[in-house]
């Protein structure tokens, strides 16, 4: 449980920590986007945040959050983490639409399914077959962090970074 | 880019996201919310969004919200934007916090 302003505090000092390495040259940001419901702000609010990478890769992070019964405070409700090549077809924020889109490098969904994976082009990887790493408590902060790495070296699978594994 | 803050101030605005995203995708809401499996046409970020904004509606309604002005007398003496925009904008001025005014 969190509240609005713990929540854009929090993102604030894990932006200001990823920026300098996530934000390589030439590189075309799109947000990130807060949106909070009124009261003036609370839950449920949304955070989406894309990279668009020179070389046709993005990353895109995504986080929705629920309001919890009787209070403004809110909950890590979905998320997305993407990672591959962008799709042409661009959002009216200029995010690349997912719809029709190349399969992900690595993808993490906890949305209005089950928790899945897509890497390595296989598409709705349930828990029961990941390995080293719990979809539900996925971290956007590890989630960069490895995106990163993954670009410096370009020889480390993302999922390894992570410690994914998937049988 | 600055972080860019945006605040829904009423339900009236929140239907209208919904009218406009249902019909961009050419569907009903009793259809997005039949479609949200894994076969749908609807991708998983759309269904997301569908569903954040379904959050909202309700949260708005069960708060008696209209207009940007909450129905709750005790939220709304607490939480007027003024006082926000006095404390927390002010001290964050590398955000900018788009449509916060009601």
């Amino acid at each position: 449980m969190i509240s609005w302003n713990e929540y854009c505090t929090q993102f604030k000092s894990d932006y200001d920590a990823l920026k300098d390495e996530l934000l390589e040259a030439g590189c075309d940001e799109r947000g990130p986007f807060l949106g909070a419901t009124q009261s003036p702000m609370r839950a449920p609010w949304t955070m989406d945040w894309a990279v668009l990478f020179n070389d046709g890769y993005y990353v895109r992070v995504k986080e929705t959050y629920r309001q919890l019964p009787g209070s403004n405070n809110g909950e890590r409700h979905h998320l997305s983490y993407h990672y591959g090549s962008a799709n042409p077809m661009k959002d009216a924020r200029g995010i690349p639409v997912s719809r029709g889109a190349p399969k992900p490098v690595l993808r993490i969904d906890v949305d209005t399914h089950f928790p899945h994976i897509h890497m390595n082009g296989d598409d709705h990887i349930d828990q029961a077959r990941v390995k080293g790493y719990i979809i539900k408590n996925a971290d956007m902060v590890q989630f960069l962090r490895a995106v990163i790495e993954h670009r410096k070296t370009r020889t480390i699978p993302l999922g390894d970074l992570l410690n994914i594994s998937v049988r | 880019m600055p972080i860019q803050i945006r605040n829904t101030v009423s339900l009236a605005e929140v239907e209208h996201e919904l009218r406009v995203f249902e019909k961009r995708h050419q569907m009903s809401s009793t259809e997005f919310a039949a479609s949200t499996n894994l076969n749908s046409n609807i991708s998983e970020d759309d269904a997301m969004d569908w569903h954040f904004l379904i959050m909202q509606k309700q949260s708005l309604e069960e708060d008696g919200c209209v207009d940007g002005i909450n129905g709750n007398a005790e939220v709304r003496n607490v939480c007027t934007f003024s006082r926000f925009k006095s404390t927390v904008a002010a001290q964050e001025p590398h955000i900018i916090y788009d449509k916060v005014a009601a």
